[in-house]
């Protein structure tokens, strides 16, 4: 009886326990599943981001390489630009040559003509520094950004752009303008395109009518960057294709310069648009999110004047 | 005609101070202007060479030379450029300038180009 019993029983533990292992079996065949499943997860994730980092660098080089055009189509310009200072300093050497000849040197004029020449080499080592930063390839930061400094950097780097086409530039900072969240270079780089197109768009214009408003202004956690010439303006058809790669009106452009803009503004979480003006020319505005967390805002209030 | 004036046109106030600069500490009295028009407006008959920058806001340098000569003055141009090329040389002998300087020049080649159109007195 004990012995029948105890038969059962090894018999129902035997059981049991082989129903344990089966199931541990299953149990290891669906973890086996999920290892895999997981790992296979982890492999797509992997390329995933491989394939976003590519995408990256693929947009910077594409970036990188549409500066290194407008520096190229703006090399004459660029050798006007040093070529001023240079020819400054030249007359400044013949000053100091003449003045250390005298017996009694005008120490007044020594001291103006050195002050003078301190400048004219800061200036030019600004230029300079701007077109190095922007010709730079370089990965993409994300910093506080100032727009009034980025409007101001991409009127120094395309001056002998409106110099040489004598266009009068008014740049105005209205209000309090916070900073933005964003990469300087690539916020440059849309100001640049929309000040070169304006110089370009006045070639047809009276030159004492040749005249580019810049306005900076901050409002309602945004920043707004409007470019507006007097130039010829566009017509319905080019606004509407405007912003598209490989659109251009200029003879040897690539029609590249608006897409990529677009681009950027839009990387920042912002908007570019062309807006139409009743009188003749063109309107482009840049809105840019400038979160209060960036930072509290700080007073640039004023007006510049440039070139008049 | 007087002894040693000069008059000195450029919209590049670096280049236009540095230019007189030079000019009146070599003894030359110096007449600067940051346009042909502003110039044109002072200036009703000068009275000695012009020292011009090629590409002047409003007024070309070689605009300026044909407003001087279709009133009957014939003093001496001199263009002074930052843009010279072959194009330019071409223009600028058409319309008679004296001289079609690229910058940067050096102070030698300002003063030799200065004394000859001193020299030639118109």
């Amino acid at each position: 009886m004990i012995c029948a019993m105890q038969t059962d029983s090894l018999v129902s533990l035997f059981n049991v326990h082989q129903a344990a292992i089966a199931q541990q079996t299953t149990l290891q065949a669906t973890l086996d599943e999920l290892t895999e499943e997981s790992q296979r997860r982890q492999g797509e994730e992997q390329l995933r981001r491989e394939s976003d980092t590519l995408l990256q660098e693929q947009q910077e080089q594409l970036l990188h390489v549409s500066r290194l055009n407008v520096m190229g189509e703006m090399a004459a310009g660029i050798a006007h630009e040093i070529r001023q200072p240079l020819h400054a300093l030249s007359m400044y050497a013949g000053v100091l040559q003449s003045l250390v000849q005298t017996d009694a040197p005008d120490r007044d004029r020594l001291d103006q003509c050195v002050l003078k020449i301190g400048e004219i080499v800061r200036h030019s080592g600004e230029v300079v520094t701007g077109l190095q930063n922007f010709s730079r390839r370089r990965d993409r930061q994300n910093g506080p950004v100032a727009l009034e400094a980025v409007v101001r950097d991409a009127l120094l780097l395309t001056e002998s752009e409106w110099r040489r086409r004598k266009v009068t530039i008014n740049v105005e900072v209205q209000g309090v303008v916070p900073r933005v969240l964003g990469d300087t270079v690539q916020l440059q780089q849309v100001v640049v395109n929309l000040l070169r197109n304006s110089c370009e768009a006045l070639i047809g214009t009276p030159v004492d009518e040749r005249r580019i408003d810049v306005n900076v202004s901050g409002s309602d956690g945004q920043v707004e960057i409007s470019v507006e010439d007097t130039g010829c303006g566009l017509t319905a058809e080019q606004a509407a294709r405007v912003f598209e790669t490989f659109y251009t009106t200029r003879d040897g452009g690539l029609g590249m310069g608006m897409s990529i803009s677009r681009r950027i503004v839009d990387d920042h979480d912002g908007t570019l648009e062309y807006v139409s003006r009743e009188e003749p020319g063109a309107k482009f505005v840049i809105r840019i999110p400038a979160p209060a967390s960036v930072d509290g805002g700080r007073n640039h209030e004023g007006s510049t004047s440039l070139c008049d | 005609m007087r002894d040693r004036l000069l008059y000195v046109i450029d919209d590049d106030e670096a280049a236009r101070e540095s230019t007189s600069c030079l000019l009146q500490v070599m003894g030359y009295e110096v007449a600067p202007f940051s346009s042909a028009e502003e110039f044109l407006k002072a200036v009703l008959e000068p009275q000695g060479p012009v020292l011009a920058d090629l590409l002047l806001p409003g007024m070309s340098g070689l605009q300026l030379i044909g407003k001087l000569r279709s009133g009957g003055c014939r003093v001496a141009v001199t263009l002074i450029s930052a843009h010279a090329n072959d194009e330019t040389r071409k223009r600028a002998v058409a319309a008679g300038a004296a001289f079609l300087l690229q910058k940067p020049v050096t102070p030698d080649v300002l003063l030799d180009a200065v004394e000859k159109c001193l020299e030639r007195g118109v």
